[in-house]
């Protein structure tokens, strides 16, 4: 057999983004896979997050939208390298878009006579694991029932996973405040289901 | 602290409900529109070869390639290149006559970086083949219809093949 030559070597193909806009399609493509993923495992904890600053689901998913997209574009901004952001961040920003639309809302309402909010009884925060869970489906409406500060700990800690030191930094709180605000959320949440236990069973 | 543990138990058989498929798909369709003011930088195989529009900001969507391919043309033969000794990199061209909405594909090629060849080995079989072990790069030009951009991706891969071998 003849011996093997080949000539020449790949050339890799190196350039910088232009200013311009000019994008490397390969490498977003795997960039947009990799949020794409993100999204998935952490967009329902951000929509429960979201829920509790807006009226409805559409406003919640709007808030988690906005929020998203502006930490695409700010992750992308020099330096920091594209990824997906860190989750307390995330949750800061949502919170400040509900604190804009929760002023966008009280101005609305001012303006108008009257808005009825109609309940959605199939439109739930949370769904238990196991069906015929009595118990969690309590914890679920107490836990909507929470005043906004302390149920927005409690998603955080409990669904959000963050440190009591991620929290504060979330939330501008000391992390001290932030460890009050959950536990008065929990005695609050374990009064709660006893009252309803005792209502329903005697 | 028990009481506290027991809501905490409670708290975690609950699961926060899915986002829609609307939203999650008006999210996904943020990324890939992928309005980036540029500071990149290409790891492995990719140039802008012509920036078809001047001046102001450009955008360029990739759509993928989800249409179906109506042609393919494929030559290939490494046992026979080998044969005649190699020489300069083999390109295999394939004409993909299919496009992808704003999308069109001017072609698509496989060059053969480096050719390695490691012997001969017999099989379970008993026969005896010549392993070849190929490195190939594949490189696609696009172009978007909208911005007048056109991409080369580049796909670096290793192929192994074993040819029979009959005489010595």
């Amino acid at each position: 057999m003849q011996g093997l030559r080949w000539r020449g070597g790949v050339e890799f193909l190196r350039r910088q983004f232009a200013r311009d806009g000019a994008l490397y399609v390969g490498r977003m493509a795997h960039i947009s896979k990799v949020w794409k993923e993100w999204l998935a495992g952490n967009g329902p904890r951000l929509l429960l997050y979201a829920r509790g600053w807006g009226k409805t689901r559409e406003d919640a998913e709007d808030l988690v939208q906005d929020a998203v997209l502006k930490m695409w574009n700010y992750q992308h901004e020099q330096g920091r390298g594209g990824g997906p952001p860190d989750l307390p961040l995330v949750f800061s920003t949502i919170r400040f878009g509900g604190l804009m639309l929760h002023r966008t809302e009280t101005r609305r309402r001012r303006r108008e006579e009257a808005i009825v909010y109609l309940n959605d009884f199939t439109d739930v925060w949370l769904d238990p694991v196991a069906e015929e869970d009595e118990e969690a489906m309590i914890m679920r409406d107490a836990v909507e029932g929470l005043s906004g500060k302390l149920r927005e700990v409690v998603v955080m800690k409990i669904w959000g996973g963050l440190t009591f030191a991620q929290i504060s930094e979330a939330l501008a709180i000391s992390p001290n405040t932030a460890a009050s605000r959950y536990r008065y959320a929990l005695e609050q949440l374990a009064r709660s289901m006893r009252e309803v236990k005792e209502e329903r069973h005697g | 602290m028990d009481e506290r543990e027991d809501v905490e138990a409670v708290l975690r058989r609950l699961m926060p409900v899915g986002m829609s498929a609307g939203a999650v798909g008006r999210i996904e369709e943020g990324f890939c529109e992928g309005e980036v003011g540029g500071g990149g930088e290409l790891e492995e195989g990719g140039e802008v070869i012509d920036d078809g529009v001047t001046g102001g900001k450009k955008y360029f969507r990739w759509a993928g390639f989800g249409a179906a391919a109506a042609v393919v043309v494929v030559v290939w033969g490494v046992g026979a290149w080998l044969e005649e000794g190699g020489g300069s990199a083999l390109d295999l061209t394939k004409e993909v006559a299919g496009k992808a909405a704003g999308i069109v594909s001017l072609a698509e090629m496989d060059r053969v970086e480096g050719v390695t060849d490691e012997g001969l080995y017999v099989d379970a079989g008993g026969s005896a083949v010549r392993k070849v072990r190929v490195r190939v790069v594949e490189e696609s030009r696009v172009r978007d219809e909208e911005t007048g951009i056109v991409v080369m991706l580049t796909e670096p891969r290793e192929e192994l093949y074993l040819l029979p071998v009959s005489t010595f």
